[in-house]
């Protein structure tokens, strides 16, 4: 697993290579370093920032969750789909718009309870499937987003 | 374990209008609570000072650690009932810490014609007592009560969870080996005298404090015997002839301090190792909870943006996110305590109610106490989700959640309507603690539904008999059903009838289940087990 740190502003990946005897790391996939620790270490955290007392000096480290970075680097689909079968209320974007994640697309009621749709990525919506009044099964896709293009 | 990213804008003008409305909720709420904690008749505050009596809630703060936190339970019990005359069912219930040990208090006020007794008074002193067997918390009871209200005695009196369970709760804890102390203030009379009695401990104030089967007058009318207060059941009668007390007191103030010596004596009840990590404040920021509430019953809301604001470091691990994503389900910690989540993100389909059901029996086989978060329409309806069964797996759900061993805590968000409210922990299914929101509403049915359920059955009544469908005779039905209907779904009707444990600001929702959980791991869990489920 790939741990990123932000050490004083700069970040790093850091892979754990070994533990046993001896903990090794590689530090920006160019460094193998043998980790000890000489003298006092004394740690503070608050959250995700953590201060780091080692030898005289401070470090301020920044922790990364490795399975929110993963998923950061993974797009959204790009589809809207019903989570409930029911009817659209109202549509608040068109065909050709940019959106951004967690831009209003559409609000449908189902069950006496209305439900705002999202977009799941930034983009551009291709169409709008269904208009006020019509009604849809649960996952219809009611709305899609123009695929992004594939990169490199 | 990973932050949840908020996709809320605080700029929004959805997100503006939602935080005036329910800021507005929540200032109404601080006001009646303060009305019904202190606002009393000027006659009734003389009546105390003469006697030389504090106010009940004086005692309170007196007994308590001080700057200790106070959970305060149904402080607007019974505030729809009796013309609003037993603000706060004429009782004052909380959690809180004495002589560093964790107890809930029944106090009975005495501000209230005299602290007499209504129905929701007993319905809560009985609630306060089930809530110390479920989580073998000692109880100190702060007695000064008049007695059973003679002109509603029916409805105190005879029936099973009326005042008799006071003293059947009372021997049960003893049984438990929970502790209970009992400072007597005024005169415990008829029932009220079982109070000290089956206490462990009991201290009584000189001159004030009396405890008897029968008083003075009565014992005149039945037997001609002239006998005083003092003689019959006074402190010094009763801690150095009879028996019954064990501490005289010469002052409520001296009643108190030995109140607190004696709790200080109490060893300290082991909690069950419930996994717990550092504590961490939300990340997100609870007072934008008044932006993400709606200010409609009908408008859905994402949960995972309450569980921010609630949980430490707005961390939660959600358990199949791409399943039965109606019902949201997860870990987080609260106040450092692993809770596993189960909350409503719209109707309850086959797939969620397996979900949920699938992860109460993954907290339970993990230790881990369950916190429900309420906004339910109910379970999926039409032909397609019955032929697939949804009844049998809305059964499911309910059994896994009913058999539940780990602790449970409910809080009704929004809306509860329907058999959503019993898969979700709704009142019968014993959560340590249930609260609510000022916004909720709860209902076999949403008001709007329920009026035109009404209107179709009228409808169809007249035309069996031959008449015409009288619009006129129609609406008039719906309007006056409508209003009635209606109020009794708000949260302050339930909270009225102890259908809750009382209404909550939603920014104090983290620090109530914090100290709910708390209390809770005093009792040990039990062994694990399930009915038969339907597959």
């Amino acid at each position: 697993m790939t741990f990123r740190l932000d050490l004083d502003g700069t970040t790093h990946s850091i892979d754990i290579v070994a533990r046993k005897p001896e903990t090794i790391l590689r530090v920006d996939d160019t460094r193998t370093v043998t980790a000890g620790v000489a003298g006092n270490v004394q740690v503070a955290r608050d959250g995700d920032l953590a201060w780091v007392r080692h030898n005289g000096r401070t470090y301020r480290v920044q922790v990364e969750d490795p399975v929110a970075a993963a998923q950061d680097q993974a797009g959204g689909s790009d589809e809207l789909r019903a989570p409930m079968p029911g009817s659209v209320i109202e549509v608040l974007k068109t065909a050709g718009d940019h959106v951004s994640r967690g831009d209003k697309i559409m609000v449908i009621e189902s069950m006496k309870l209305q439900t705002t749709l999202a977009a799941p990525r930034d983009g551009v919506l291709a169409e709008v499937l269904f208009a006020v009044g019509e009604t849809f099964n649960k996952d219809a896709a009611v709305a899609r987003l123009e695929p992004l293009a594939e990169e490199g | 374990m990973r932050r949840i990213s908020s996709a809320l804008s605080t700029s929004d003008a959805t997100f503006r209008a939602n935080s005036a409305h329910n800021r507005r909720l929540a200032d109404e709420l601080h006001a009646m609570q303060e009305k019904a904690r202190h606002v009393r008749p000027e006659r009734d505050v003389q009546r105390l000072a003469k006697q030389g009596k504090m106010m009940p809630r004086e005692r309170v703060e007196k007994l308590l650690d001080p700057g200790s936190p106070f959970l305060e339970l149904s402080t607007l019990a019974a505030n729809r009932a009796y013309d609003g005359e037993s603000p706060g069912a004429s009782i004052i219930t909380g959690i809180g810490m004495v002589s560093g040990r964790e107890v809930i208090i029944h106090a009975d006020d005495s501000s209230i014609k005299g602290g007499a007794w209504y129905p929701h008074s007993v319905k809560k002193i009985v609630r306060c007592l089930d809530i110390a067997i479920e989580n073998r918390l000692p109880v100190v009871h702060l007695c000064d009560s008049a007695g059973g209200f003679l002109p509603l005695q029916s409805e105190v009196f005879p029936d099973k969870h009326m005042a008799g369970r006071i003293f059947r709760n009372q021997a049960r804890l003893s049984k438990m080996g929970v502790k209970q102390l009992s400072l007597v203030f005024g005169q415990c009379t008829a029932g009220g005298a079982y109070i000290p009695a089956l206490s462990d401990y009991n201290v009584i104030v000189r001159g004030t404090g009396a405890v008897f089967l029968g008083g003075p007058p009565l014992v005149r009318a039945a037997t001609g015997e002239e006998v005083g207060v003092e003689e019959l059941g006074g402190a010094d009668m009763h801690t150095s002839v009879s028996g019954v007390c064990d501490y005289a007191a010469s002052s409520e103030d001296e009643a108190i301090a030995i109140g607190r010596e004696i709790v200080d004596q109490w060893d300290r009840p082991k909690k069950w190792d419930c996994q717990r990590d550092a504590v961490e404040a939300p990340y997100y920021d609870p007072a934008e909870l008044y932006g993400i509430l709606p200010d409609d019953i009908k408008k859905g809301f994402d949960m995972r943006e309450v569980i921010a604001r609630i949980v430490d470091g707005s961390r939660f691990h959600e358990y199949q996110p791409n399943y039965g994503q109606t019902l949201i389900c997860g870990y987080a910690n609260i106040w450092g305590w692993k809770v596993g989540i189960l909350a409503n993100n719209g109707v309850l389909f086959n797939d969620s109610s397996l979900k949920g059901a699938h992860f109460i029996e993954l907290c339970n086989q993990n230790n881990t106490p369950i916190v429900f978060l309420q906004n339910i329409t109910g379970y999926m309806i039409g032909k397609e989700y019955e032929q697939k069964g949804i009844t049998k797996d809305g059964a499911k759900m309910i059994m896994a959640q009913a058999c539940s061993r780990v602790p449970k805590f409910t809080v009704m968000c929004h809306g509860s309507f329907g058999a959503g409210n019993y898969g979700m922990c709704g009142r019968a299914f014993d959560a340590r603690l249930l609260f609510s929101w000022p916004n909720h509403q709860i209902g076999v049915m949403g008001g709007e539904q329920a009026v035109n359920t009404l209107a179709d059955v009228k409808a169809a009544q007249m035309r069996r008999g031959g008449q015409e469908v009288d619009a006129g005779v129609i609406e008039a039905l719906r309007a006056e059903t409508g209003s009635a209907y209606l109020d009794q779904l708000s949260a302050y009707y339930a909270t009225s009838e102890l259908w809750d444990d009382g209404i909550l600001d939603p920014v104090d929702t983290r620090n109530a289940l914090g100290m709910a959980i708390t209390a809770s791991l005093n009792a040990p869990l039990e062994d694990p087990g399930y009915g038969v489920f339907r597959f």
